[in-house]
């Protein structure tokens, strides 16, 4: 078996330069796993998984457990080990989705191009993600309610087509991430790129120096986790939320509750004692844009000034 | 410093600095030829020193071989990607036009990776991707692949011009007899670079954002120029990356109209033989000595990219240039989805033909997957036949290839844009059109005398992707030209409608050659084949048509129509002399005299 040198030296995240949405939406899921799943989209070349896999490495000081594409189902829930099998031991090997969820575990499941996965495997992952309950039975095993709890964080490139609306739901919340638009960020990005990897070849002190600001910011986000619980949700906050869902014409409640789960992680980052329009209209875009008017064909509309119109006149009539 | 002079010095250049670099490892070398990237890959593996293993992936290659294989224990063990500490992987593809989808998808998940894991038949195997991906690709069918893949090439060289200049009659004489080492490219001796990567300067930096291009343009070209201009300072001995080293960095990996060079740096003329070799046709001298000045960007002024043909016979004497990144053209078409493992299609018939793209439980011996029915088999081996048994293949056992479903049925067009001039086509072409619609048909279009064409003597022949295809709108939206090279383009549709039953699975009766024409050939089919304007034709473009529809009697089981125009003026026969000769019928509007 071929392993890494460890530990994985990737760029700091606090090195990334600009994509606030994604950090928003991974930094909201780590605080309050509740959200659910994290699905980053957009073009070739944007560093959907370089963001992902820095943020990885800050919280959980490894890089995320990953779903590659052309795994099979055997991996994906788990397996005979065939080494031991040959030797005549039957030996069970958890899959992936233990791996990530299972007890003791970081609790991520990153899939890159995860519209380029194949649909079955996808399915299984988002019953698992879902439920909180893996359910194997194959190869003469049967291991039923397998408690597993993982956050999904998929990548993908609309390029290559969409996820169908009904997998695109059970993402928490979904972002798009666009390239650096300024020369001056294209530079930032190169420069910051460059010196990194030319820490790397350099003394090791410091290369660590470079995660300093990383350890900084993971003591935030844990000290925001611990105080999620204490963040109060005013009925009045929950009254905007479902406002804003009526105006978006959401259909069941996963929307809402997510934004108003979204919206607590953002007042506990912020370090607010309760929700308020504010955390809601932050919440909004990332919880939403995929659950209002998706065509089938999974293409998804990008949230606009409107949308943004929308939930200030629902937030305002309700309060 | 490294040099970008020649086609030879741009190869070479971009093969040390992905040598220095392994970021650099996604390297399109288009219009190759093709006997020459398993010398490149070499010449790479010395300029990186130490052990290297280099692998060929092409049509062949599927999940089973790329991720991992089996041992001689019969265990699963690491595939052909997995990469070992202390090996440098170069993983070689001579055609990525053609390569096999998990090859496609393979390199799109690990090149600039900064892990890579294989999950499959109970093996785990992960480690830090630093492999050089060296792939070659006709510059014409470049376009056709996903701009997601085509992303993680982001070096790029123009390479049709390599190869040697000179040949001399012993070095032809020596190829007789297998001795071609003296054809080869001349390349310098590997000379790898060393040193620590050098700073790269705010400035440098923001002339890279500027060489490459505007907003829009992906980040990893914008990294490629920056890590290749590093890797120039480091061949310059410069601790730090400046103007000039970005500048012949853009030289290397082609960059359009990236700037005048400082008169300082030392220079050759380009080769005067090889005008194309440069890659950079607006590229001026300097107007004084230091002069670093930013010129056209690279983006907003590339050219329209020609469609697809595939040209038959000699092409032009002067090939038309194509643009590095061709997927950045608004004009560019690619496979819808090219990454995705295909739907299946609606009938159920399962195929033994078409590219593997993955397996799946079969009780039928047929079309195994050996690797995937073996390692089942080996499963189970101790289990049911005691320790030492030999491995005894259960049917249960049996696994079978899943191969990408490859359409049934087939049309061959051809489109006589001259016979079109005041006849709206699209009513008579509408019922073949629908037919291939709904039976998912390879489409071929072959087209013959529009003003568009590259040669007007000549039929050219594009594949579409389907009736959809937008190429198909806009072949009925050409104008017409004078020529109307009848004999070629049927010669051209009947290779083609040849191929198309040769290489798919065509059901009998389910081919179809639609001919749109009013039959009035006027260019002799040795004068489309040699390229050169007949000095009269007399009959000669008519009687070579129908000599060679002949041919298309000869296909089996092919079903062929003539669509005559509504009004024939003159020579209102021909178009029932060519569906005779066809062994087809014609068919006209109703109404038409």
């Amino acid at each position: 078996m071929i392993e890494p040198t460890p530990p994985p030296f990737v760029l700091p995240y606090t090195r990334v330069v600009a994509q606030e949405g994604l950090k928003k939406a991974l930094e909201i899921a780590y605080v309050s796993p509740s959200v659910g799943g994290v699905l980053a989209t957009g073009r070739r070349g944007t560093a959907k998984s370089t963001t992902v896999r820095a943020f990885a490495r800050m919280v959980f000081g490894d890089l995320p457990v990953t779903l590659p594409i052309g795994a099979t189902d055997d991996r994906v829930v788990g397996g005979w080990n065939i080494d031991k099998l040959l030797q005549g031991t039957s030996t069970w090997m958890p899959g992936l989705i233990e791996e990530a969820g299972g007890e003791g575990r970081t609790g991520v499941l990153y899939i890159d191009e995860i519209n380029l996965l194949e649909d079955h495997l996808v399915n299984i992952i988002l019953d698992a993600a879902a439920t909180g309950i893996l359910t194997v039975q194959r190869d003469g095993v049967s291991r039923r309610n397998v408690a597993v709890w993982f956050n999904l964080v998929g990548t993908m490139n609309p390029e290559e087509g969409g996820l169908r609306p009904q997998l695109l739901d059970r993402f928490g919340l979904v972002v798009w991430v666009d390239s650096a638009g300024s020369a001056g960020e294209r530079a930032e990005i190169l420069t910051t790129v460059l010196e990194f990897e030319r820490l790397l070849t350099g003394p090791p002190d410091q290369l660590r120096a470079a995660y300093t600001a990383d350890g900084q910011r993971r003591g935030r986000l844990d000290a925001a986790r611990e105080r999620v619980p204490a963040v109060v949700v005013p009925e009045k906050a929950a009254t905007m939320a479902g406002a804003i869902a009526a105006e978006f014409s959401l259909e069941g409640h996963r929307g809402e509750l997510a934004m108003l789960r979204a919206a607590r992680a953002i007042a506990a980052i912020a370090g607010a004692a309760e929700v308020n329009a504010a955390h809601l209209a932050e919440a909004a875009p990332l919880t939403l844009v995929h659950r209002r008017g998706t065509s089938e064909s999974g293409t998804l509309r990008r949230w606009s000034a409107e949308d943004d119109a929308i939930v200030a006149r629902a937030t305002s009539a309700a309060g | 410093m490294l040099r970008a002079d020649t086609v030879t010095d741009r190869i070479a250049g971009t093969l040390t600095c992905a040598a220095f670099d392994h970021r650099l490892g996604g390297i399109l070398l288009l219009d190759l030829r093709p006997d020459l990237i398993g010398g490149l890959a070499s010449w790479l593996a010395a300029t990186i020193g130490g052990p290297a293993r280099i692998v060929t992936l092409g049509a062949d290659d599927g999940d089973d071989t790329l991720w991992v294989t089996a041992d001689a224990g019969l265990a699963p063990a690491p595939g052909r990607l997995a990469e070992s500490p202390g090996t440098t992987l170069i993983a070689v593809i001579p055609d990525l036009a053609r390569a096999n989808l998990a090859v496609t998808r393979a390199a799109t998940v690990l090149i600039g990776a900064d892990g890579a894991v294989a999950d499959r038949h109970g093996l785990h195997a992960a480690w830090r991707p630093r492999a050089r991906w060296l792939a070659a690709c006709p510059a014409a069918d470049a376009e056709r692949l996903s701009p997601h893949l085509l992303d993680r090439f982001a070096v790029r060289v123009a390479a049709a011009d390599l190869g040697t200049p000179a040949r001399t009659p012993a070095e032809l004489v020596a190829a007789l007899d297998g001795h071609t080492t003296g054809l080869l490219p001349a390349l310098p001796d590997p000379a790898p670079l060393t040193g620590p990567p050098a700073v790269m300067t705010a400035e440098a930096a923001t002339l890279v954002t500027t060489v490459v291009g505007g907003p829009a343009a992906p980040h990893r070209r914008d990294l490629a120029l920056a890590r290749a201009a590093r890797a120039v300072a480091v061949s310059d001995r410069s601790a730090t990356v400046e103007a000039r080293h970005v500048h012949r960095a853009a030289e290397l990996l082609g960059f359009r109209g990236t700037s005048t060079r400082p008169a300082a740096a030392p220079a050759r003329p380009a080769s005067p033989a090889h005008p194309a070799a440069t890659g950079d046709d607006t590229a001026t001298p300097p107007a004084r000595p230091g002069d670093v000045e930013i010129r056209t960007p690279a983006r907003p002024d590339t050219p329209p990219v020609p469609t697809s043909v595939l040209a038959p016979g000699p092409g032009p004497a002067t090939a038309p240039r194509q643009p590095l990144y061709p997927e950045d053209s608004p004009d560019a078409m690619p496979d819808f989805a090219g990454l995705r493992v295909p739907w299946q299609r609606a009938d159920g018939r399962r195929s033994t033909r078409g590219p593997i793209i993955g397996a799946e439980p079969s009780g039928r011996p047929v079309d195994i997957a050996y690797l995937a029915t073996v390692l089942e088999a080996a499963k189970f081996r101790r289990v049911r036949h005691g320790a030492g048994a030999p491995l005894r293949i259960h049917v249960s056992d049996l696994r079978s290839n899943r191969r990408q479903p490859q359409p049934d049925a087939a049309l061959v067009l051809l489109l006589d844009h001259t016979s079109r001039r005041d006849w709206d086509v699209t009513a008579a072409l509408a019922p073949y059109l629908g037919w291939a619609y709904t039976r998912r048909a390879a489409v071929s279009l072959i087209e013959i005398g529009h003003r568009d064409a590259d040669s007007e003597l000549q039929a050219e022949r594009r594949r579409l992707s389907g009736v959809l295809d937008p190429l198909l709108n806009a072949a009925l939206d050409r104008a017409p030209a004078r020529a109307t090279p009848l004999a070629h383009g049927l010669d051209l549709a009947i290779q083609e409608m040849r191929l198309r039953r040769r290489n798919l699975p065509v059901r009998d009766g389910e081919a179809w050659l639609v001919v749109v024409t009013d039959a009035r050939g006027n260019v002799p089919l040795e004068a489309s084949q040699r390229n050169v304007m007949p000095r009269s034709v007399s009959r000669a473009g008519i009687d070579d048509a129908l000599t060679v529809a002949a041919g298309v009697a000869g296909l089996r089981a092919v079903r062929t129509v003539v669509l005559a125009p509504p009004e024939l003026s003159h020579y209102r026969d021909l178009p029932f002399a060519l569906a005779d000769a066809m062994a087809g019928m014609v068919a006209r509007p109703d109404g038409a005299p």
